[in-house]
């Protein structure tokens, strides 16, 4: 019965095609969105990643990552002569907005790290050099390493000068791509050349902690808010549930954007099918009249549907990386074979619920009356 | 000869509304035997169109028994009615209701597709067939046609085919040649009477006279059967 469904659709070109072309739309957008979705959530678990076994002790209060945090240098200083922490692991850090973020979700399209050199390990994890060198320990007090958003929003590579409010720098290196926002928007350079470029003399935002071989992150975590009553640590744990609850709205706004354009998407296939049937009353009448079982005629209207969702389906699938671009949603969506494969169950959906109400309606029509239809 | 069709004391009742109910058949008696060709004619309203859907198990009756080929229909469900369509009954209509996605082959290939999957036919035979029947009503060049690049004439061959296309027991033919002019219309009786011929029961319903000629003639008038 698949090849009538195929020439019932061709019979009707103009239509199809405007079914199609709106499903395919559809499909692009919750396509986009799913990937936007999935963006978010493949940074947020990178991000996280990159903190195992580290510890923020930061102002009380203030939500990760600690921009809003403020002490003084001497108490970071306190922490890091612990010693139930690993100090080549561990370093003061102020963080300072450079350029803000268009986007909500990202504290800055451009911000400083100012950290130890030496210690920028603690601080990127695992990112690779895309260029020049990986540290600054060693190098001239305004030597800068650029993520690589952060060079392409400055277009600079390793060994230009990059100008900083007003101050100088040497861009020393470039990190490789993590598709991290808190590693690629990153400048990273010395505490002092941060503290004196940015007028944040003896202050810093918070104390990247690794703790000592022997000791648990528990045990130090508990130890140090004994102390330090006015601030706090945060664990892994935390920065994860901590940004968990951050992305619960965007979660819920794009869930319900989804949501709207998948109905959306059912009533417009489901429209152009009862209008089929309609039109074809006649003809669903005469198939009955001569013997043709309700289960024949609801298959070839559910073969239709499957078929206009899967090549609309399919199509926006296809347009869903261009289409982006086009569309200007610079934020480029993350795909894996979980987002293609909830987008192809989706659009299944789509194609099965869409030919519910069309098939119910065409096993309604008494072929004494369909005969009777003119 | 035994009956292919037999009613007693049919009625059928439709109600309009709560109150008002039209009685288009009342207590009909009838008896039609294999072989036979039977014209039914009568005014508009006379309840012809309602007993040919009765005895083409398009419908059951309000009171009253029918049996069709042994089988009593009077009572029985959708799914043994439509089975019984399928099987023994071919319908031949006055717009000739062909489907206008499917090819003339497609069209008369339709109804084999959709019987009992223990005595649907392969493909290929099923193709067979469908172009013996179009050959035996003289379409063997239009196979390949839709109904929209058929005359009506043709159409209505192809319309006869296709009744004919699952061996049924009974030919129903609901004004054959209401939609044709005169020669077309003599070319399909004459084709009806071939088919008659050849060892089909035929009930055909007409308003013309004239091509009820050879035929066994049933009047029908206010619901019941002229005698």
């Amino acid at each position: 019965m698949l090849d009538i469904a195929f020439r019932n659709i061709s019979a009707k070109k103009t239509r199809s095609a405007l079914c199609i072309i709106g499903v395919m739309i559809c499909v692009f957008l919750i396509g986009t969105i799913e990937g936007l979705s999935n963006k978010l959530e493949v940074d947020i678990a990178g991000d996280v990643a990159r903190l195992s076994n580290k510890m923020y002790f930061q102002q009380k209060g203030t939500p990760y990552p600690p921009f809003g945090s403020s002490l003084n240098e001497s108490i970071g200083n306190e922490i890091l002569s612990r010693d139930d922490i690993d100090l080549e692991e561990s370093t003061n850090v102020l963080f300072v907005v450079i350029e803000p973020s268009e986007n909500p979700r990202d504290v800055a399209r451009v911000f400083g790290v100012g950290l130890s050199p030496g210690k920028e390990k603690a601080y990127t994890a695992d990112a690779s050099i895309s260029g020049g060198s990986g540290t600054l320990e060693g190098e001239s007090e305004n030597a800068v390493i650029v993520g690589s958003s952060a060079a392409d929003f400055y277009e600079v590579d390793a060994g230009d000068a990059l100008t900083i409010r007003g101050g100088t720098c040497e861009v020393i290196g470039v990190l490789g791509q993590t598709g991290i926002a808190n590693t690629d928007n990153a400048i990273l350079m010395s505490l002092f050349f941060a503290q004196s470029v940015f007028g944040r003399a003896n202050t810093v935002s918070a104390v990247l902690i690794t703790p000592g071989e022997s000791h648990s992150m528990d045990e130090v975590e508990e130890r140090i808010e004994a102390v330090y009553t006015n601030f706090e640590v945060k664990t892994q744990a935390e920065i994860e549930a901590e940004l968990d609850i951050t992305l619960e709205t965007p979660r819920t706004v794009l869930g319900m954007i989804n949501t709207v354009v998948f109905i959306v998407t059912i009533v417009i296939i489901m429209n152009v099918m009862m209008m089929s049937v309609k039109e074809k009353t006649k003809e669903i009448g005469t198939m009955r009249a001569i013997g043709t079982r309700r289960g024949v005629v609801i298959l070839i209207i559910f073969y239709e549907t499957l078929i206009l969702s899967m090549v609309g389906g399919l199509l926006g699938m296809l347009i869903i990386i261009p289409g982006s671009y086009v569309v200007g949603i610079s934020w480029v969506p993350a795909f894996s074979s979980a987002v293609l494969t909830r987008v192809g169950t989706l659009i299944l959906l789509i194609g099965v619920f869409s030919g519910l109400l069309p098939a119910f309606l065409a096993t309604r029509i008494s072929p004494m009356e369909a005969l009777r239809y003119e | 000869m035994s009956s292919l069709v037999f009613a007693r004391g049919l009625w059928k009742t439709y109600r309009l509304s709560e109150s008002v109910s039209v009685d288009a058949l009342r207590g009909l008696d009838i008896s039609i035997d294999e072989n036979e060709f039977v014209s039914i004619i009568g005014p508009s309203g006379s309840g012809k169109s309602t007993l040919l859907n009765l005895i083409g198990c398009l419908d059951t009756p309000t009171k009253g028994e029918l049996t069709f080929d042994g089988e009593k229909v009077s009572e029985t469900d959708d799914r043994t009615l439509t089975r019984i369509r399928s099987e023994k009954i071919g319908f031949i209509f006055q717009t000739f209701n062909l489907l206008p996605a499917l090819r003339a082959l497609d069209n008369v290939e339709f109804p084999m597709r959709t019987v009992r999957r223990d005595k649907r036919l392969g493909k290929p035979l099923r193709k067979k067939r469908a172009r013996e029947l179009l050959e035996m009503v003289g379409l063997e060049e239009r196979t390949s046609h839709l109904p929209s690049e058929l005359s009506g004439g043709e159409r209505q061959r192809v319309a006869i085919a296709r009744a004919l296309v699952n061996d049924p027991r009974l030919v129903l033919a609901d004004e054959p040649t209401g939609n044709l002019d005169s020669v077309t219309a003599r070319n399909i009786v004459n084709l009806l009477h071939e088919i008659n011929d050849g060892g089909k029961t035929i009930i055909m319903v007409t308003h013309d006279m004239k091509i009820t000629g050879g035929t066994k003639v049933l009047r029908m008038k206010d619901g019941a059967i002229e005698t």
